[in-house]
C-alpha cells in the first residue's frame, strides 16, 4: 500500500501541480481579458448614455404636439355625440308607435281568428242539428206506429186475463173442499197409526225380551247341558276312580296279609337261626377246649418223643462199648427204653383218637357254621325283601289314601255340581215355562196387531189415493194459477212499458218540437255572424298594409341612425386608443428618462466595482501558493464506514423478515378466513340451498377477501414505504449528516407483496370455504354440532388423572376436543413468543457485543498509535511521557494486510505484540468457550472468530495474506478467538519481520494508572510529536452502541408484529370457540356458573394452550434469533449469539399478556350470550 | 304464603321501538310439593315465565316469591344464586356438556352445590348406574334426558323446572321420563314444575296452570290425578 500510496501521492502532486499552473495562467489571461473588455464596455457605456438623452428629447416634442391633436379630436367627438343622442329619440317614438299599431293589429286579427273558428264551429252544428232533427222526426213517427199496436194487444191480453181467473176461484174452491175431508181422514189415520206404532212397540220390546229370555234360556240350557255332560263325564271318572280305588285297596289289604305272613316266617328263621347260633357257639368253645387239650397232649408227646429220642441217641452210644456197665446200662435204658416207648406209642394213640375226634367235630362245626350263614343270609335277603315289600305297601297306601280323598273331594264337587245342575234345571224349566207363557201372549198381541195394521193399511190406502188425487188437483190449479200469474205479470209489464213508451214518445215529440225551433233560432244568428265576420276582415287587411308602410320607413330612419352611431363609435374607439397611445408615450418617456438615470448610476457604480476587482484578481493571483496533496481512503472516514455497515445490517435484517411476517400472515389470515367461514356458515347454506354452484360461492368469498387483500395491500404498501424508510432514516439522521432520503418505488416489489397478500387471503379462504361446502346444505343451516366426547389420553395415567381438580379434568378434554384449533393455537402463540425472544434477543446481540468487545477482550485503555519506534521500543518522547503518567502499555506493530481466500481478498488487521507476558491485561485471547489460547510461534497465527467463519478457516488450515506492497506470506492458523469488533490475526513480530524485512512497534496497548483522568492524559498523549492518534476504547464502545440503537426500531416492530400475531390468532380462535359452544356456555350460566367460572370455564383452555405455545416457543425462539444474526453480516461486527435470561421473562410475560388481554376482551362477549340460547332447538 | 307465587307480573320485550309484551298480568301459585303443568300454545307466555322462574331473565313489572323469598328483587348475581342453589332444571334437548361422561355432567352440577347429593346414588336413581362412563353421544334420548333430570337433581334444589322435557322423545320414552319426574315429586317431596304444549300430561297433575296470551287463563287443582300409565297423547 505504501508504494501505492506514494504513487499515489506523486501523481497526485503532480496533477496538483499541473492543475496550479493551469490555473494561473488561465487566471492571468482572464484578467487581462477582463480588461480588454472592460475598456470597451465603458466606451460603449458612454455613448449609449448620449444616445439615449438625444432620443429622449425627440419623444418629448413629439408627445407634446400629439396632446394638442388629442384635444381637437375630443371637441368633434361631444359635438357628434349630442347629434346622434336627439335622432335616437326620435327613433324610439316612432318605434313605439309602431309597436302599439303593431299590438292592435294583432288584437284584430286573434279576434278574427277566433270569430272565424266559432262561425265554422257554428255551421258545423248546424249541419248535424238539422241531419239529428230529420233522424228524430222519423223515430218519433216509427214510436207512434208501435204505440198503436201495442195497445191493441194488450186490450186483448187483458180480456182473458179476466176469463183466466174466474176459472182458477171456481177450481180453488172445489180444492179446498177435497183438502178438508183429506185433512180429517188423515187425523183418523195419524190416531191410528200412533196406536198401531205403540202396539208394535209393545211387541218388539216384548219380542225383544222374549228373545232375549229364549236366548238367555237357550244359553242356560247349552250351559246346563255342557254341566249335565261334565258331571256324566265326572261321574265316570269318579266311578272309575273308586273302582281303581276298591282294587287297590284289596291289592293292598293283600299285600298287608302277605307282609304280616311272611314277617312270621321271617320270625320263625330268625328264632331258628338264634337256637343255631347258640348251637354252634357251644360247639366252638366245646372244640377251643377240645383243641387246647389236644395241644398239651401234643405238647407232651413231644417232650416224650425228645426224651426217647435223646434215650436212643444214648442206646445208640451204649451199644458201641462193650464194657459190661455199659452194656447193662444199655439193657437197663433200652427197658426204660422200652417202657418209654409203649408209654408214648399208648400216648400217640391216644393223641391221635383225640385228634379225629376233634378234627370230626370241628368239620361237624364248620359244615353248622356253613348251614347258619346260608341261613342267616337267606334270612337277611328275606328281611330286605320284606321291608321294601313293607315301604311299597306304605307308599301304595299313602297313595291310595291320596286317591281317595281326591275321589272324596272330586264326589263331594260332584255332588255339589249336581245339586246346582239340579237347580239350574229347575230354573230352566220354570224360565222356559214362563218363555212359552210370554210367546204364546205375544203372538196372539201380534195377531191382533197385525188385524189392526191391515184396518190401517187399507184406510192409509184410501186416503192416499185421496190425497193423491187432491194433490194433482192442487198442482193443475196452482199451475194454472202459475200460469195466470205469469200471464198477468206479462201484461202488467207490457202495460208498463207501454206506458213508460208512450210517455217517452210524447217527451221526444216536445223536445224535438223545441229542438226545431232552437235550431231556426241558431241558424239566423250564424248567418248574422258571417257576415260580420267578413265586414272585419276587410277592415284588417286595410289596416295592415297602412301598418307595413310606416314600418318600412321606421326601418330605413332606423338603418340611418345605426350607421351614423356606427361612425361615431370608431371615431370614439379612434380617439380612445390615440389617448391611450399618448399615455403610453408619456409612460414610456418617463421610463425610459428613469431608466436612462438608474443607467447612468449603475454604469458609475459598475465602473468602480470592476476595476476593484480586477485589481484585487491581480493581487490574488500574485499570492497564489503552490499546492498540497493528501491522499484519502473513503473507508477512512469514520462515519463513511459506520453508515455503511449499519446500512448492510438493515439490509440484511430485511432480507430475513419478510419470511416470518409473510408466515405470520398466513397464520392470521388462516385463522380469520376460518373464523369467517364459520360465522358465515348459515350464509353458505342458504346459498348452496339455492342452488349456487360451489365455485360461484367460493368465489363469492374469494372476491371479498381478495379485494381485502388488494386493498390492505395498497395501504400497507403506501403507507410503509414512506413511514419504515422515513423512520429509519430519522434514526440515522441522529447521527449522521442530514443525508437526502431517496424514495423508491419498486414495481416488482410491489407486485410481489400483492401476490403474496392475495394468496395469503384468498388461498386461506378457499381452504376454508371448500371445507364448509363438503357438507350438505342442510346440515350447514345447523349451527355446527359439538363434538361428541372422547377420553384424552391423561385419563389413562391415573397417577395424574386421579390427582386433578374436577373443572381441570374438563379443561384438559376440552384442550384436546378440537385437534385443528389446539394446533393453531399453538402454532400461533409459539410464533409469537418466538418472535418476542428474537426480537429482545436481537437487542441483546447488539446492544452487548461492545460492551463484550471492550470490557471483556479489549480490556486496555487505549489504542496508542506513534510514528514508527526501533525494534520492539517507543520511541523516547512518548515512552517518557507514559512512565510520567504512571501508565503500563504494550507496544504491537499493527497494519493492514490483505487475507487472500480464493479469489476473495479481504483487508484484516495484524498485530504482533512485543511484550507477549502481559498481554492478557491488554487483550484477552481466549477460545470461543472461554478457554485460554497458546501464543503463536513465528510462522502461526490466531485469527478472530469472524474471520473463520467468514472464511471457513480452523485451527490448522493455513491461510495466504500479502501486505500493500504486494509481499505475501503463509502461516498456519493455531487458534481461533473470541472478537467481536474489527478482523484481527495476531502473530508474532518475527513472523511479519521474516516478509517485509522488519515490523517495528507502531502502536500500543495502554493501561492508565487508577483514577487518572483519561480524557487529560489522553490529551497529554497526544500532544507528543511522534504520536499519531490515541484513541480511547470507551469512546469507541459509547460510539459503537450507539451506532446499533437504530436497531431497536427493528425490535420495536418484531414486538408490535409478535402482539398483533398473538391478538389475532387468540381472537379468531376463541371466538369460534365460542361460537361452536354458546349452547354449552349458555347452559352452564344457567346450571348456576358465577361470571368468572364461566369464563375460566372456557379460558382456561388459552392460558393452557398458551404455556404450551410459550414453552414451544422459547425453543423456536432461540433457534430464529440465532438464524438471524448468522444472516447478519456485517464486517467488521460479530455479534453475539446469547439471550439474557431477562429477555426470556419477557418474552414470557408478554405472551401471557396477550392472552390476558383477548380473555378479558371476549369475556364479555361471553357476558352476551343469552341463556335463551339453551332453551333454542337444536334443529 | 304459597311456595311459589307470580303477582301481576309483567314483561315487555323491546326491540328497538317496538315493544312486544310477552306476560300482562300474570298470576299463579304452585305449593310445596306439588306436581305443577304449566300448559299452554307456543307464544303464549310459557317460555317467559319458565325464564323469570328460573332466574334466566329479568320482569318488567310485579313480584315473584319463591319459598317467601322475593327473587324479583334480585340483581344479577343474586340471580345466578339463586339458579345455582335453588333451580333444578331440565331442558328439552338436554343439553348435556358433549365432551363429559354422564357421571361428569352430574357432578358439574354437584360441585356448584352447596349440600349436593351423591352423583353416583342420583344416577343409580335415575336407572343408569350402567351408563355413567358414558359420553352423551354414546347414550340414547331417553338417558340422556335422565342424565339431565339427574344433573338437576344432584343439586338437591328447591325447585325443578321442566321445559317440554318430553319434547324430543318417543311417546314411550317420553313417559319413562315423566314418571321418573313424577316419582321424584312423590317420594322425595320435590316441586316439579314441567312446560309444555301437551295438554294430555295435564291429567297427572296436581295443579294445572292454562296460559294464554301472557295470563293465566284457567288455574286449578287436581284432586285425583290420573296414573301415566293411563295418559294417552
Amino acid at each position: 500500500m505504501d508504494e501505492n500510496r506514494d504513487r499515489w501521492e506523486m501523481a497526485a502532486q503532480d496533477a496538483a501541480d499541473g492543475r496550479f499552473e493551469r490555473l494561473y495562467t488561465d487566471a492571468e489571461k482572464e484578467i487581462s481579458d477582463a480588461r480588454d473588455e472592460f475598456e470597451e464596455k465603458k466606451a460603449d457605456g458612454e455613448k449609449e448614455l448620449a444616445d439615449a438623452e438625444k432620443e429622449l428629447e425627440d419623444g418629448k416634442k413629439e408627445l407634446d404636439d400629439a396632446e394638442k391633436e388629442l384635444a381637437d379630436g375630443k371637441k368633434e367627438l361631444d359635438d357628434a355625440e349630442k347629434e346622434l343622442k336627439e335622432n335616437k329619440e326620435k327613433l324610439d317614438d316612432a318605434a313605439d308607435q309602431l309597436a302599439d299599431g303593431k299590438r292592435e293589429l294583432d288584437e284584430a286579427k286573434s279576434k278574427l281568428d277566433s270569430g272565424k273558428k266559432t262561425l265554422d264551429a257554428s255551421g258545423k252544428e248546424i249541419e248535424e242539428g238539422q241531419k239529428k232533427l230529420d233522424e228524430t222526426d222519423r223515430q218519433l213517427k216509427e214510436a207512434k206506429s208501435e204505440l198503436d199496436e201495442n195497445e191493441k194487444i194488450l186490450a186483448e191480453s187483458e180480456k182473458e186475463l179476466d176469463a183466466g181467473k174466474a176459472e182458477l176461484d171456481e177450481n180453488e174452491k172445489k180444492l179446498d173442499a177435497a183438502k178438508a175431508t183429506l185433512d180429517e181422514s188423515e187425523k183418523e189415520l195419524s190416531g191410528a197409526k200412533a196406536t198401531l206404532d205403540e202396539t208394535e212397540k209393545q211387541l218388539t220390546d216384548a219380542k225383544q225380551q222374549l228373545d232375549a229370555t229364549g236366548q238367555q234360556l237357550d244359553a242356560a240350557k247349552a250351559t246346563l247341558d255342557e254341566k249335565g255332560k261334565e258331571l256324566e263325564s265326572a261321574k265316570a271318572v269318579l266311578d272309575a276312580t273308586e273302582k281303581e280305588l276298591a282294587a287297590a285297596k284289596e291289592t293292598l289289604d293283600a299285600s298287608g296279609k302277605e307282609l304280616e305272613a311272611a314277617k312270621t316266617v321271617l320270625d320263625d328263621k330268625g328264632n331258628e337261626l338264634a337256637a343255631a347260633k347258640a348251637a354252634l357257639d357251644a360247639s366252638e368253645k366245646e372244640l377251643a377246649a377240645a383243641k387246647a387239650e389236644l395241644d398239651a397232649s401234643e405238647g407232651e408227646l413231644a417232650a416224650a418223643k425228645a426224651q426217647l429220642d435223646a434215650m436212643e441217641a444214648m442206646l445208640a452210644d451204649l451199644s458201641t462199648k462193650t464194657d459190661e456197665e455199659s452194656i447193662a446200662r444199655y439193657h437197663a435204658l433200652l427197658a426204660q427204653y422200652e417202657a418209654a416207648k409203649s408209654q408214648y406209642d399208648a400216648g400217640k394213640a391216644r393223641y391221635d383218637a383225640g385228634k379225629a375226634q376233634y378234627d370230626a367235630g370241628k368239620a361237624q362245626y364248620n359244615a353248622g357254621k356253613a348251614q347258619y350263614d346260608a341261613g342267616k343270609a337267606e334270612y337277611d335277603a328275606g328281611k330286605a325283601q320284606y321291608e321294601t315289600g313293607v315301604a311299597q305297601y306304605e307308599a301304595g297306601k299313602a297313595q291310595y289314601e291320596a286317591g281317595k280323598a281326591q275321589y272324596e273331594a272330586g264326589k263331594a264337587q260332584y255332588e255339589d255340581g249336581m245339586a246346582q245342575y239340579d237347580a239350574g234345571v229347575a230354573e230352566y224349566e220354570a224360565g222356559k215355562q214362563q218363555y212359552e207363557a210370554g210367546v204364546a201372549q205375544y203372538e196372539s198381541g201380534k195377531a191382533q196387531y197385525d188385524a189392526g195394521k191391515a184396518q190401517y193399511e187399507a184406510g192409509k190406502a184410501q186416503y192416499d189415493a185421496g190425497k193423491a188425487e187432491y194433490e194433482t188437483g192442487r198442482s193443475q190449479f196452482e199451475e194454472g194459477k202459475a200460469q195466470y200469474e205469469t200471464g198477468k205479470a206479462q201484461y202488467d209489464a207490457g202495460k208498463k212499458q207501454f206506458d213508460e213508451g208512450k210517455s217517452q214518445y210524447e217527451a221526444g215529440k216536445k223536445q224535438y218540437e223545441e229542438a226545431a225551433a232552437q235550431f231556426e233560432a241558431g241558424k239566423r244568428q250564424y248567418e248574422q255572424g258571417v257576415a260580420e265576420y267578413e265586414r272585419g276582415l276587410a277592415e284588417y287587411r286595410s289596416g295592415k298594409s297602412q301598418y307595413d308602410d310606416n314600418l318600412k320607413k321606421y326601418q330605413d330612419g332606423r338603418r340611418e341612425f345605426e350607421e351614423g352611431q356606427q361612425k361615431f363609435e370608431d371615431a370614439k374607439v379612434e380617439y380612445d386608443e390615440g389617448v391611450l397611445e399618448y399615455e403610453d408615450g408619456l409612460r414610456k418617456y418617463q421610463d425610459g428618462l428613469r431608466d436612462y438615470e438608474e443607467g447612468k448610476e449603475t454604469f458609475d457604480r459598475e465602473i468602480v466595482d470592476a476595476e476593484t476587482k480586477l485589481s484585487d484578481a491581480e493581487a490574488e493571483l500574485a499570492d497564489l501558493k503552490e499546492p498540497d496533496t493528501y491522499v484519502l481512503e473513503r473507508n477512512t472516514n469514520i462515519a463513511y464506514s459506520c453508515f455503511e455497515s449499519d446500512s448492510e445490517i438493515v439490509a440484511q435484517i430485511a432480507k430475513v423478515f419478510p419470511v416470518f411476517f409473510i408466515l405470520v400472515a398466513v397464520l392470521v389470515c388462516m385463522t380469520t378466513m376460518t373464523r369467517m367461514a364459520e360465522e358465515q356458515r348459515g350464509q353458505i347454506g342458504v346459498l348452496k340451498g339455492l342452488g349456487y354452484s360451489e365455485n360461484d360461492i367460493i368465489r363469492t368469498f374469494m372476491v371479498y377477501s381478495g379485494s381485502a387483500a388488494v386493498l390492505g395491500c395498497v395501504f400497507g404498501f403506501s403507507v410503509g414505504i414512506f413511514l419504515f424508510p422515513a423512520v429509519i432514516w430519522h434514526a440515522y439522521k441522529i447521527m449522521y449528516i442530514k443525508l437526502p432520503l431517496l424514495w423508491i418505488f419498486s414495481w416488482k416489489l410491489a407486485l410481489a407483496v400483492l401476490l403474496v397478500s392475495i394468496l395469503c387471503s384468498a388461498g386461506t379462504t378457499y381452504m376454508s370455504i371448500r371445507s364448509e361446502l363438503k357438507e350438505p346444505a342442510a346440515s350447514l343451516l345447523r349451527p355446527r354440532a359439538p363434538k361428541a366426547g372422547k377420553r384424552i389420553f391423561l385419563e389413562y395415567i391415573p397417577f395424574i388423572w386421579s390427582r386433578m381438580k374436577f373443572m381441570h379434568k374438563i379443561s384438559a378434554r376440552n384442550i384436546f376436543r378440537y385437534k385443528k384449533r389446539f394446533f393453531m393455537m399453538v402454532i400461533g402463540i409459539s410464533g409469537c413468543t418466538a418472535l418476542l425472544l428474537t426480537g429482545f434477543g436481537i437487542n441483546d446481540s447488539i446492544a452487548s457485543f461492545a460492551e463484550t468487545q471492550y470490557g471483556e477482550i479489549q480490556v486496555a485503555d487505549a489504542d496508542l498509535v506513534f510514528k514508527e519506534g526501533k525494534g520492539g521500543e517507543l520511541p523516547e518522547d512518548v515512552a517518557e511521557k507514559l512512565l510520567e503518567t504512571g501508565a503500563s502499555y504494550m507496544p504491537y506493530h499493527g497494519s493492514t494486510w490483505d487475507l487472500l481466500a480464493g479469489s476473495q481478498v479481504k483487508s484484516v488487521n495484524l498485530i504482533a505484540p512485543y511484550d507477549t507476558e502481559q498481554l492478557d491485561s491488554f487483550f484477552r485471547l481466549r477460545d470461543t468457550d472461554g478457554g485460554e489460547l497458546a501464543l503463536p510461534a513465528e510462522g502461526e497465527a490466531l485469527i478472530s472468530v469472524s474471520i473463520a467463519e467468514r472464511y471457513h478457516l480452523s485451527a490448522g488450515d493455513t491461510m495466504r495474506l500479502r501486505n500493500e506492497d504486494m509481499k505475501s506470506m503463509t502461516v498456519r492458523v493455531t487458534g481461533i478467538f473470541e472478537n467481536h469488533v474489527y478482523n484481527y490475526v495476531i502473530l508474532t513480530p518475527e513472523t511479519i519481520a521474516a516478509v517485509t524485512g522488519e515490523a517495528d512497534a507502531n502502536g500500543a496497548y495502554v493501561n492508565f494508572a487508577e483514577g487518572e483522568d483519561v480524557y487529560q492524559a489522553q490529551t497529554a498523549l497526544a500532544a507528543c510529536d511522534n504520536v499519531t492518534t490515541v484513541m480511547l476504547f470507551k469512546d469507541f464502545m459509547v460510539r459503537l452502541t450507539k451506532m446499533m440503537s437504530s436497531l431497536n426500531l427493528i425490535v420495536i416492530v418484531v414486538i408490535l408484529s409478535a402482539a398483533g400475531l398473538a391478538l389475532v390468532v387468540l381472537y379468531n380462535l376463541t371466538n369460534i370457540n365460542i361460537l361452536e359452544r354458546i349452547r354449552e356456555i349458555a347452559t352452564i350460566k344457567v346450571l348456576g356458573f358465577y361470571r368468572n367460572e364461566t369464563a375460566e370455564y372456557v379460558f382456561r383452555e388459552n392460558m393452557v394452550l398458551t404455556l404450551f405455545g410459550v414453552i414451544a416457543g422459547l425453543g423456536l425462539g432461540i433457534l430464529l434469533h440465532r438464524f438471524v444474526i448468522k444472516q447478519i453480516v456485517v464486517d467488521m461486527v460479530y455479534f453475539n449469539i446469547t439471550i439474557r435470561p431477562l429477555s426470556f421473562l419477557w418474552s414470557v410475560l408478554l405472551t401471557f399478556a396477550f392472552t390476558l388481554l383477548v380473555n378479558q376482551f371476549m369475556s364479555f362477549r361471553i357476558d352476551k350470550i343469552n341463556m335463551a340460547e339453551s332453551l333454542k332447538s337444536v334443529e | 304464603m304459597s311456595y311459589v307465587e307470580f303477582q301481576n307480573v309483567t314483561k315487555i320485550y323491546r326491540s328497538g321501538e317496538v315493544e312486544i309484551p310477552a306476560l300482562k298480568g300474570t298470576d299463579f301459585i304452585v305449593e310445596k310439593g306439588e306436581f305443577c303443568v304449566i300448559v299452554g300454545a307456543s307464544g303464549a307466555g310459557k317460555t317467559t315465565i319458565l325464564n323469570i322462574l328460573g332466574g334466566m331473565d329479568s320482569l318488567t313489572d310485579g313480584k315473584v316469591f319463591l319459598d317467601g323469598v322475593e327473587i324479583s328483587a334480585f340483581d344479577k348475581k343474586q340471580l345466578t344464586k339463586y339458579r345455582r342453589f335453588d333451580i333444578g332444571f331440565v331442558f328439552q334437548f338436554y343439553n348435556l356438556v358433549q365432551n363429559l361422561t354422564a357421571l361428569e355432567n352430574v357432578e358439574l352440577a354437584a360441585q356448584l352445590s352447596e349440600n349436593p347429593l351423591s352423583p353416583e346414588d342420583v344416577l343409580r336413581g335415575v336407572g343408569l348406574e350402567g351408563r355413567m362412563a358414558n359420553f352423551p353421544a354414546q347414550l340414547s334420548g331417553g338417558e340422556q334426558q335422565r342424565v339431565a333430570i339427574a344433573r338437576a337433581l344432584v343439586k338437591n334444589p328447591k325447585l325443578l323446572l321442566c321445559d317440554e322435557p318430553t319434547g324430543a322423545l318417543d311417546y314411550t320414552t317420553g313417559k319413562a321420563v315423566l314418571k321418573l319426574l313424577y316419582d321424584t315429586c312423590r317420594e322425595k317431596g320435590m316441586t316439579v314444575i314441567v312446560i309444555t304444549h301437551n295438554s294430555a300430561i295435564t291429567a297427572m297433575a296436581d295443579r294445572i296452570i292454562t296460559v294464554k296470551s301472557g295470563r293465566v287463563e284457567k288455574m286449578y287443582r287436581n284432586e285425583n290425578p290420573a296414573d301415566i300409565s293411563e295418559i294417552e297423547w
